[in-house]
């Protein structure tokens, strides 16, 4: 490997060889071709595939649930009625459009809103209770890591957040669009 | 920090504008988040600008200690466009303003300074950075030559070669630390061997490249116990595999903290021609407590902080240590006192004065220092962990050890239990996972799950010691104690298994600190592979005992119940193995036959119920136990919980035992009771031979409860939990 070092430090020595490499190495980090060149020499593909093992709940019948996207629907700040009103809702927005697979995350722990349903439901330690004494951390990066691994565990592809209010018109609407459709030709 | 309106744009107006890669994982990243939380404390106003240094290829997000600075508000996020007027621009890495490919047209800096935190090149004639070019880009960038400020005397030495002296600060720009964050509490050696362990980077020059050095300084004989973490694939090509007596985990593995407060000695060795300037995690070692041994090289930075050895000394250096805790303990004090002389944030506040003035006053505008995030409390908390099985069993019995732990012990709940609210009416709080069936989760993926959820609540809640309660250690429970190897497990497990079954789940005990075997009134009759395993045995374990109970009156006036009536409870599981309703129903046919009051359970996590009779009550209390002088006969499941209550609280009952669960030998429990003349037991209800049996209970079974009274040895609750403080206290 010693060999490589002092190539490059040859090659740092040049004239003139610094700038290029700030502008050239800069260009080709940017660069949307070389990305793309790189992606079809080395087949690089970050999308990945559904999993197979996520419960899509006791909803839908039929097979194929597997194809559907994993959502994470997190609520916080809502009173547990609320959840739960979310949670029926989100129950027949699925048997509707069988669109989707729906993991509950919630900061208060109303799990009898998705048990009826089948549905994983994950528990947040809500911020109104956080105290800093108790944790080497703060909420902010305590729900960071959660909702993170979260994404990683479930595989979710999609999520939409709601407030205390539950589900809008606008997160309606995303929730039914949600069913992989083929690209247009 | 403030923000000036000027005629188009506003304009960042602080003390200090940290410039560097933000993204660093190491020391550097360390370092500026030190130095801001500094800054903040003595009154100086910070902003940080991120340049994209030369080391950092991958997209990869800001160093984490940097990005809570920022969202705590202790310094704010300049970008290259944004208009910045600061007193002094400190640089950190020289090699990022080298390679910085920005321009900043609205930057006004008084005056820049250089933070050489190593060589321009190494021992083998490695450019790290150009000199000519850092000075270069400084003058192009904040329109000033810079003064350079050496990290400690090496690269002072080495800077001497290419600077002026005017050019370079009079004193080293060390590292600071805030040492009580730091420090870890130590009541003793880690282990029963000298535990030493080194945080680093994995990379060749970071690990000695001669493979007699690496076995003197960092053992392969399993004399002592080598942690690592940093990881250590530079070893592995250089000797082969990793030795058996190695823990090695990768970078990020495991939070520094957790990691030092495990090791007896930090023990810290590179390859040399790596020009080691400074060291922040020798500087995390000392301020943690541990002793620290180093090359001699490193003295003239960590002075009497250090213990200096060749690497050929370094084994005698450690067990002359081991073998006298007395000098230890002044060693390790003497490291804690060094970091905090030399390296804290006061060091760094006057280094400041000396360059700007002092701070500006503008106190309304400057952001609180934030509230440490350290668990101060005096009390060690004990988290408790536990598995769903098919009622709350697990769960009650960690609360039962809870409601008894000594004043000097905070228990904390994370159950995979949906029952787990319950425990916060006793004043506990808790988190919850879910169990593998309802995410429907294939079993690996799971316990990679429980695996980073355990690990994670760990280092956020920095327990003493973890309480699993199930029957099925999951390997995520071993993985999760390989990432914090420092804090001990200890496994509740009740016996009376059924005959045979299981033998792979107890061989898991070896994961465990301390096995604890809540006892069983039954235990006689145990064939099970527990019955001769070893473990700390102690009294059945119920939640509450016999004072705890409601007089009868009360308990029926807060159940709703006739005074008087003769009334019955028919508690028959959590519903969740298997169907009840026909037993149920004979029992409630029979019941009402005999003109007894009927009382059904409903179990807090019951996914459907099939009870609907008008002539019934259902219950749904926790504990209801607290209640259960309010009735004269019982028919239950032969749970251990339902068992164990219904015995010690002198209830009648009628077991008919579960016979569909996956471990618990109800069956071999309930005869066992039957056989003593404690309680009557029935494998397969029916009707007829309910009834006669009921008909015993209701005439005689205040005597059969009264024999199993004098059988009970007592509560064995306060014993677990005490077993647990001693193991807590024995570290």
């Amino acid at each position: 490997m010693a060999w490589k070092r002092r190539f490059t430090g040859w090659l740092l020595r040049l004239p003139g060889a610094g700038i290029a490499r700030r502008r050239v190495v800069g260009w080709l980090r940017r660069s949307t071709t070389v990305r793309s060149l790189v992606k079809r020499v080395f087949a690089i593909d970050t999308a990945g595939t559904l999993p197979l093992d996520v419960t899509a709940g006791r909803v839908l019948g039929g097979v194929g649930t597997e194809q559907l996207p994993v959502t994470l629907v997190v609520i916080v700040g809502a009173e547990a009625k609320t959840v739960t009103a979310t949670v029926d809702e989100v129950a027949r927005i699925q048997l509707m459009t069988a669109g989707f697979r729906p993991v509950i995350v919630a900061d208060v722990p109303a799990f009898a809103s998705a048990r009826p349903y089948g549905y994983p439901f994950e528990l947040l330690l809500p911020e109104s209770e956080w105290d800093v004494s108790e944790h080497a951390t703060t909420w902010d990066d305590y729900v960071r890591r959660r909702v993170g691994l979260l994404f990683a565990t479930y595989r979710a592809t999609a999520s939409i957040t709601l407030g205390r209010d539950g589900l809008d018109h606008t997160s309606r609407l995303v929730l039914s669009s949600l069913r992989p459709v083929a690209p247009a030709a | 920090m403030s923000r000036t309106a000027t005629d188009d744009d506003d304009v960042i107006d602080v003390d200090v504008l940290d410039v560097s890669d933000l993204r660093f994982e190491g020391g550097t990243s360390g370092s500026v988040a030190e130095e801001i939380r500094a800054q903040a404390a003595g009154g100086y106003t910070t902003a940080v600008l991120h340049l994209d240094g030369p080391l950092q290829a991958k997209v990869t997000p800001f160093n984490p200690a940097v990005v809570r600075c920022l969202e705590d508000g202790s310094a704010s996020l300049a970008m290259p466009h944004d208009s910045v007027r600061a007193r002094v621009a400190v640089v950190r890495h020289p090699a990022v303003l080298e390679h910085a490919d920005v321009d900043l047209p609205g930057f006004q800096v008084d005056q820049v300074v250089v933070v050489a935190n190593a060589a321009p090149r190494d021992i083998d004639g490695y450019v790290h950075y150009r000199v000519a070019d850092v000075n270069a880009a400084a003058r192009r960038l904040f329109g000033s030559a810079p003064s350079w400020a050496p990290i400690g005397p090496l690269v002072r030495e080495a800077l001497a070669e290419e600077l002026s002296e005017e050019r370079v600060l009079a004193e080293d720009w060390v590292n600071i630390i805030d040492v009580d964050a730091w420090s870890a509490r130590r009541t003793g050696y880690a282990s029963d061997r000298p535990v030493i362990g080194r945080h680093s980077r994995d990379s060749p020059q970071k690990w000695p490249e001669d493979t007699a050095v690496l076995r003197q300084v960092y053992p392969t004989d399993g004399s002592m116990d080598v942690r690592v973490l940093g990881g250590a694939m530079s070893v592995k090509s250089l000797i082969g595999d990793l030795p058996s007596a190695w823990h090695v985990q990768p970078f990020g593995a495991a939070d520094p903290r957790d990691f030092l407060a495990g090791l007896d000695f930090f023990v810290y060795y590179h390859n040399r021609k790596w020009v080691e300037a400074f060291g922040r995690t020798i500087l995390e070692a000392m301020a943690s407590g541990a002793v620290v041994i180093l090359p001699p090289h490193f003295a003239p930075v960590f002075g009497e902080g250090a213990t200096y050895a060749e690497p050929r000394e370094v084994r005698g250096v450690i067990e002359a240590f081991y073998g006298d805790r007395e000098r230890y303990e002044r060693q390790a004090a003497a490291g804690q006192r060094i970091a905090r002389e030399r390296f804290g944030a006061d060091a760094h506040v006057r280094r400041l004065e000396g360059l700007i003035g002092a701070a500006r006053p503008e106190p309304e505008q400057r952001p609180a220092p934030p509230a440490t995030s350290r668990h101060s409390s005096e009390r060690q908390r004990v988290l408790m962990i536990s598995s769903n099985g098919t009622g709350m069993g697990h769960l009650t019995r960690l609360l039962a050890y809870a409601r008894r732990a000594p004043q000097t012990l905070s228990p904390y709940f994370l159950s995979l239990s949906q029952a787990v609210p319950l425990v916060a009416r006793f004043g506990y709080r808790y988190e919850y996972m879910p169990s593998m069936t309802p995410t429907g989760l294939d079993p690996d993926r799971w316990q990679a799950y429980f695996r980073a959820r355990v690990s994670e609540a760990i280092s956020r809640l920095r327990p003493a010691a973890v309480v699993f309660d199930g029957t099925w250690p999951y390997k995520g429970i071993r993985w999760a104690r390989g990432d914090h190897p420092n804090v001990p497990w200890v496994w509740s497990r009740r016996g009376m298994w059924y005959k045979g079954m299981n033998r792979d789940q107890l061989a898991k005990s070896a994961w465990f600190d301390l096995v604890i075997e809540p006892g069983d009134l039954a235990s006689p009759a145990d064939r099970g592979v527990t019955a001769d395993a070893p473990a700390t045995r102690v009294g059945p374990v119920t939640l509450l005992d016999l004072d705890d109970l409601d007089e009868r009156s009360v308990a029926r006036q807060a159940l709703g119940l006739d005074p008087v009536a003769p009334t019955a409870l028919v508690t028959l599981g959590a519903g969740n193995i298997n169907d009840p309703s026909s037993a149920i129903r004979i029992a409630i046919d029979v019941f009402r036959a005999l003109g007894v009051e009927i009382c059904v359970t409903k179990p807090e996590i019951a996914e459907r119920f099939g009870v609907h009779d008008e002539h019934v009550h259902v219950l749904s209390r926790y504990p209801l136990s607290r209640h259960y002088r309010a009735f004269d006969v019982a028919v239950s499941a032969a749970g251990y919980n339902s068992f164990h209550e219904l015995l010690r609280f002198g209830v009648p009952t009628l077991f008919l035992p579960n016979l569909d669960t996956a471990l618990d030998d109800q069956r071999t429990r309930a005869r066992y009771a039957s056989d003593r003349g404690w309680a009557h037991c029935l494998d397969k209800p029916e009707p007829h031979t309910v009834r006669k049996l009921l008909e015993d209970l209701i005439d005689n079974g205040a005597a059969m409860a009264a024999a199993a009274q004098a059988a009970d040895p007592g509560n064995g609750a306060a014993a677990a939990i005490e077993a647990v403080a001693e193991l807590l206290e024995e570290r």
